[in-house]
């Protein structure tokens, strides 16, 4: 009893720091857009860093990986661990370039890139349905992880969907009030707490559990793990999601438009995975020692939180309030993004429906409701567990990787090839992932493997047989953007 | 964004182009390093702390990202900020 009042009262500070954010948020945020959206595009290196960590890190990290871990050995690490700290090269390679194209044409959502850089209002529209399809369902995760962590704490005896309920009640609230500004500083505190949290985890855990382990966890530390999973063709497909998914990832992506110099993307490359190696290296270890704890779970996400009872109270506090802060940070930027999608993508571009700033920031919080509202009834009946839901989602994420690459760094890209290669590379994995299609079509492979090289073959292809639109690629090369990054073609020596 | 001397394009260009032959260079580090990470990972022994040696290594290697990403903040990107 005493243990819960504790564990209750951690908690209770937290999510009342939380709030107490939003509401500050509240009265200290402009009225616009880019206010709401964006955090008025000015976020330093510290606020960058830990948003970008948090926004990233979710139930997934906390509840997926150690459920996976616990069935199928460390490969998760592999799979998705090493995956998320390579990504840190992309802060250059794909952030910082998007950052310099947002910072000049003023872009707010991920889509309005795609749309101008290709000049294709389809390709945006495109973006915007399958970003909304697959977010909504990753929101959810969010809510099915809180609840259950929430229920640890509780402890048995109450049911799943009034905590799901709270959850779902306190990410609204501070996202609905605060906007970005909120999202953006709650990030920080999460952001701290889950990293931390995450460490004491480990000590505790490992002091615990891990001298106990003997031979018999052998099969879940060595590859391919109990039962054959983490094959290379496995392994190496979700390194690929994951590089992939990650910088499409809508709520991601959309942090490479609030720095507020170039300054903060250094930061962030630097010291990224080693953020990265604090929170996935003892997420995949205690799900492995879980088994000598728990050796027969039905239930395999529920081995986190079990792994938290049996931890002294004030230590399991202190990693419950680390697991909300990693998904509620996630969940809160999603609905965000998605509502940016839905205002300035659907109905102020393709409805041509002219807003205010005022009424678009408050069309944005209505939206955030929604969606809020859809993925809480996704969470009431969990479609599945949370690594399976979320590699489902992260694939409709991975769906136009092509289509990035080639308008950041291909000038010969054109608007055809764009929206041809990005049709094929969508339409394969939505049949491959609805069933339409074979799945002995994909080689083995996840679906959006073949679907991406398919969609890659022929955005070059029909590329190479159309022209590019000339102005279009010198408002972004030659007098844009990305200008001074090129040399003059006529002091280039060939090599 | 300056990586080029207004006043001289031809210095600015050589400045520029020496970057990219340092940035090839740097860039095979990521693969190496990725590829570490695979090694040993078939084995559970010898083990540290009860934890596996391989996934000690895999650490390792991400952690070697830190001064590899370093340096290439300090020397490759591209302009001065």
């Amino acid at each position: 009893m005493t243990d819960s009042i504790l564990s209750l009262g951690v908690v209770g500070v937290y999510l009342l720091l939380l709030a107490a954010i939003g509401f500050w948020s509240y009265r200290h945020s402009g009225q616009d857009p880019v206010s709401y959206f964006l955090a008025g595009r000015g976020l330093g290196s510290l606020a960058l860093t830990l948003t970008t960590l948090a926004t990233l890190l979710s139930a997934f990290t906390f509840i997926g990986v150690p459920a996976d871990a616990y069935t199928h050995g460390l490969g998760i690490f592999l799979g998705v661990g090493v995956t998320t700290a390579l990504i840190s090269g992309l802060f250059l390679w794909v952030g910082y370039r998007v950052w310099l194209a947002a910072q000049h044409f003023g872009f707010i959502t991920p889509s309005e890139f795609f749309g101008h850089r290709f000049n294709s209002p389809l390709l945006a529209l495109l973006y915007c349905l399958s970003a909304l399809t697959f977010t909504a369902p990753y929101i959810s995760i969010q809510i099915i992880g809180g609840a259950r962590t929430l229920a640890a704490v509780l402890g048995e005896g109450i049911p799943y969907w009034p905590l799901a309920v709270v959850v779902a009640l306190v990410i609204l609230g501070y996202v609905l009030f605060g906007g970005s500004q909120a999202v953006v500083w709650t990030d920080v505190v999460q952001g701290i707490i889950l990293v931390l949290g995450m460490g004491v985890a480990l000590v505790a855990v490992a002091l615990r559990w891990g001298q106990e382990a003997g031979s018999q966890l052998d099969p879940w530390l060595s590859l391919p793990g109990p039962q054959g999973r983490w094959s290379w063709q496995t392994l190496l497909g979700n390194q690929l999601l994951f590089f992939m998914a990650t910088p499409l990832f809508p709520q991601f992506f959309q942090r490479f438009y609030m720095a507020k110099s170039a300054r903060p993307f250094q930061t962030l490359m630097v010291v990224w995975p080693l953020l990265i190696l604090l929170v996935f290296f003892p997420a995949a270890l205690i799900g492995v020692w879980g088994r000598l704890a728990f050796p027969n779970l039905q239930q395999p996400d529920q081995i986190m939180p079990l792994m938290l009872q049996s931890l002294p109270s004030g230590v399991a506090a202190v990693v419950i309030t680390a697991a909300l802060a990693a998904l509620m940070s996630t969940a809160d930027s999603q609905l965000l993004t998605a509502s940016s999608l839905v205002t300035r993508d659907l109905v102020v571009t393709f409805l041509k429906r002219p807003l205010s700033p005022h009424q678009e920031e408050l069309l944005g919080r209505w939206v955030v409701l929604g969606i809020g509202l859809v993925s809480f009834a996704i969470a009431v009946r969990p479609p599945g567990l949370i690594a399976q839901i979320a590699t489902w989602s992260f694939q409709g994420n991975a769906m136009l990787f092509p289509v990035l690459i080639a308008g950041l760094y291909w000038k010969r890209a054109t608007r055809a090839g764009a929206v041809a290669g990005a049709l094929v590379s969508s339409g394969l994995t939505l049949g491959w992932l609805s069933g339409l299609l074979p799945k002995g079509w994909t080689g083995g492979w996840l679906p959006v493997i073949p679907a991406v090289v398919a969609g890659t073959a022929v955005l070059v292809v029909v590329s190479l047989l159309t022209q590019p639109d000339r102005e279009r690629v010198a408002a972004y090369y030659e007098n844009g953007p990305w200008a001074e990054e090129g040399i003059p073609e006529s002091s280039v020596v060939s090599t | 964004m300056s990586g080029l001397d207004p006043a001289g394009n031809l210095q600015g260009s050589r400045q520029l182009r020496f970057g990219r032959m340092r940035q090839a260079w740097v860039w095979g580090a990521y693969p190496l390093l990725w590829l570490l990470t695979w090694v040993g990972s078939r084995s559970a022994q010898p083990q540290f702390l009860g934890i596996p040696a391989w996934y000690w290594l895999a650490g390792l290697a991400v952690l070697l990202l830190v001064p590899l990403n370093f340096y290439i903040v300090r020397v490759c990107w591209p302009g001065d900020d």
